[in-house]
């Protein structure tokens, strides 16, 4: 097969190039600069170290290795909305932006047009039968950031380390001598240095308002909903005798509502924006199927009633923590996605 | 990937010639002394350096003593516009033009910084200059106009001459990027009125990190050293000289005035005009870049609309023809081709071009393969009809 593969100078993508070399696939490179070109913030993605690793892993295994700049599209598609969404009160996740428009998107496109057969990263989840499920190593499993892709997508997607644990990877980076075998993991978002609530503060203008209890009652004054998140207990600024947590943020009376930790529970969980990749599962209702709120959360029983074309309403047989609006929640059937959506607010 | 490895980039760089390493090899071997010593085996390197200084004098038809040695064009650009910018107290007003290579334009964008003033000419739409404009930008305070020969993307060649004169007439500097002109065309600093004239070796067969400027004798006292040191070059470009690279740059001096004598040009042209006739007929969408104004022999800026020439560059290097996009960051990624942009072209069809530059040695079987791989490859990339 022609493969292109993206490399981005960590262990994992240069390890998923190594195997499809070794396997004997027609395999070229490709990195992708996506960082803004005059950053208003450090950036750690897209770093002259990383190109250099890229490039150096690309010598190696002998292969091309182009260079491409998607800056544009990554500003459109994903730094922008993400900072529009927390400015509206809820916690986007960029990286399921990203791998929907950016590199499972237009580059996808793109690989498509120069006629691969298909493209490869080193993203631990499995792409078989036309469709997404988890990886074998739950530990790395990326499949929940992966569920935004468009389905026809996964026709043309391979992820080489689907069965691979990530210590596993790194022997093999090791055995072949890579570059990158040493590398630390990247972590949190790309485009981030820092804590997010930082970045946010000096990038979106402070718009006070009221901090209540679930009562109405006003507790506090906050400087902006962009520096909180659902769940969040870290910063809320207020005293009191049990932990609080954030469990409701209305953007446009800019209200912040806070309590104990069990009022964060919610048994009821709307989605929106879903992305069907399995619609014969989706669509045979007598399935069990589990959903997931976050990165790493646990999964949860639910009873799905499908509203319009792209919402979606779950019962939790288990209230969750703190669904955040605008997180992606999954839809699971064993192993395989069966759908994502946009948890609404 | 097929074949042979078809190279079509001679504008980002040129290979090193028999002749020329066959030149330079004493120097890396039993010649290895320093020019500037004094014992016998010292002399002799010291006398290779005066004799490749005269071949480039030739090249250009000036005096050996009117050529510094540097180690590039973005050196000796930098040394040509400070030389200019730091000659007085007084900060000074300088006029270039939008499509200047970068080692042109950063050293005017550093002297904006430091309070200096800059003003860029108009391009219209076919990528050339209309010395008219100067006339309305002079101030009291100009004191350089820097304005390249030839233009490293487009080929287009401007009105260096009439740029010079005027400068002369009105007692300011000028300074001209040749880069992409030497070894191609004749360039006579003199005749062009330069007070400063910036080549680099490895666009005409001699090695990376050798280059010369050119200063005027009589305009000399006007431009400052930038750099200090050792005598070397006359202070010009202090440092222990790169022997071997001078060497180079002489032996591939000489080589370029063979090349313009035999008619060399003419016969890269006529490949060129034929490349181009043969790409429109297969594909008349494509539209040629500053076609309407005179070119250098061996330069194709071609754009093909609703291409991305990141994806044409892949298609054509898996095919092993190298091309360039327009304009690169050091990383390798396309950028909008800044020169089209400056021509009147939007940022989205300043991604669709490509440069495409002949050498000597390319042939017309090399032209026929490159304009069906290019036809094969737009079609496929869904070229707008």
């Amino acid at each position: 097969m022609k493969i292109l593969v993206g490399l981005s100078g960590g262990v994992d993508s240069s390890v998923a190039a190594a195997l499809l070399c070794e396997a004997g696939h027609d395999v070229a490179a490709f990195t992708l600069i996506l960082g803004q070109s005059n950053p208003d913030g450090v950036q750690r993605c897209c770093a002259p170290n990383d190109l250099r690793d890229a490039r150096a892993v690309a010598d190696r295994l002998g292969i091309a290795h182009y260079v491409w700049d998607f800056k544009e599209l990554f500003r459109d598609q994903v730094y922008r909305p993400f900072l529009a969404g927390y400015s509206g009160g809820v916690t986007p996740n960029p990286c399921g932006m990203c791998n929907r428009e950016v590199r499972f998107g237009a580059v996808l496109d793109r690989v498509t047009r120069l006629g691969f057969d298909a493209l490869a990263t080193g993203h631990y989840a499995r792409s078989e039968n036309g469709g997404l499920y988890r990886a074998l190593d739950r530990q790395k499993d990326q499949a929940y950031f992966l569920s935004r892709i468009r389905r026809e997508a996964f026709d043309q997607i391979l992820f080489p380390l689907a069965y691979l644990t990530k210590s596993r990877v790194r022997q093999i980076a090791a055995d072949l001598g890579l570059e990158t075998r040493e590398k630390p993991e990247s972590q949190e978002i790309c485009f981030v240095s820092g804590k997010t609530s930082d970045f946010l503060a000096s990038r979106i203008d402070p718009r006070p308002g009221d901090i209540v209890d679930r009562a109405g009652n006003v507790l506090g004054r906050h400087s902006g909903v962009h520096l909180f998140t659902l769940g969040q207990r870290r910063g809320i600024g207020i005293s009191s005798p049990r932990p609080l947590y954030v469990t409701a943020i209305d953007a446009g009376s800019r209200r912040v509502t806070v309590g104990p930790r069990e009022e964060a529970f919610l048994s009821r969980v709307r989605l929106t924006n879903c992305n069907v990749l399995s619609p014969e599962i989706l669509d045979s209702r007598d399935l069990a199927l589990s959903a997931q709120f976050r990165y790493h959360a646990a999964t949860t029983g639910v009873k799905l009633t499908r509203r319009a074309d792209t919402d979606i309403d779950l019962d939790l047989t288990a209230p969750a923590f703190a669904p955040a609006s605008g997180q992606i929640g999954v839809l699971y059937d064993g192993d395989r996605v069966v759908a994502s959506g946009l948890i609404a607010a | 990937m097929s074949s042979k490895l078809l190279y079509l980039d001679h504008n980002a760089t040129t290979p090193v010639t028999p002749d020329v390493r066959a030149a330079m090899r004493p120097y890396l071997d039993e010649e290895g002394f320093n020019p500037s010593s004094p014992y016998r085996a010292a002399q002799k390197v010291r006398a290779g350096i005066d004799r490749a200084r005269a071949d480039v004098a030739k090249l250009l038809s000036c005096e050996p003593e009117e050529v510094v040695f540097t180690s590039g064009a973005t050196e000796s650009c930098n040394l040509a516009i400070w030389g200019a910018v730091i000659g007085s107290d007084r900060p000074a007003h300088l006029i270039t033009s939008p499509t200047e290579h970068s080692a042109v334009l950063g050293p005017h964008r550093s002297a904006a910084e430091r309070g200096h003033r800059v003003t860029y000419l108009e391009i219209d739409r076919s990528g050339r200059i209309d010395p008219s404009q100067l006339d309305a930008l002079r101030t009291p305070d100009t004191r350089l106009v820097s304005v390249m020969l030839v233009n490293n993307e487009t080929g287009v060649i401007q009105e260096a001459g009439v740029i010079g004169r005027w400068c002369r007439a009105n007692g300011i500097l000028f300074h001209c990027d040749a880069t992409a002109a030497v070894g191609k065309m004749p360039v006579h600093p003199n005749a062009l009125f330069c007070d400063l004239l910036s080549l680099s070796g490895h666009k005409f067969h001699a090695p990376k990190g050798i280059g010369a400027l050119f200063i005027r004798r009589d305009s000399a006292s006007r431009v400052a050293s930038y750099a200090s040191g050792g005598e070397q070059e006359w202070g010009r470009r202090p440092g222990t000289e790169n022997v071997p690279g001078i060497a180079g740059l002489g032996a591939a001096s000489r080589q370029a005035l063979e090349f313009l004598d035999s008619g060399g040009p003419a016969r890269v042209e006529k490949l060129r005009n034929e490349m181009e006739r043969r790409l429109r007929e297969k594909c008349p969408e494509v539209e040629i870049l500053g076609a309407a104004a005179p070119r250098v022999c061996n330069t194709s800026f071609l754009r093909a609309p609703g291409v991305h020439n990141d994806e044409m560059v892949v298609c054509l290097d898996q095919e092993g023809i190298c091309v360039s996009t327009g304009a690169a960051c050091a990383a390798g990624a396309s950028m909008p081709s800044r020169v089209a942009q400056a021509m009147g072209y939007s940022e989205s069809e300043s991604r669709e071009v490509i440069r495409v530059s002949l050498g000597s040695g390319n042939t017309d079987a090399d032209v026929t393969r490159f304009v069906e791989a290019f036809a094969r490859s737009a079609s496929r990339l869904g070229m707008a009809a």
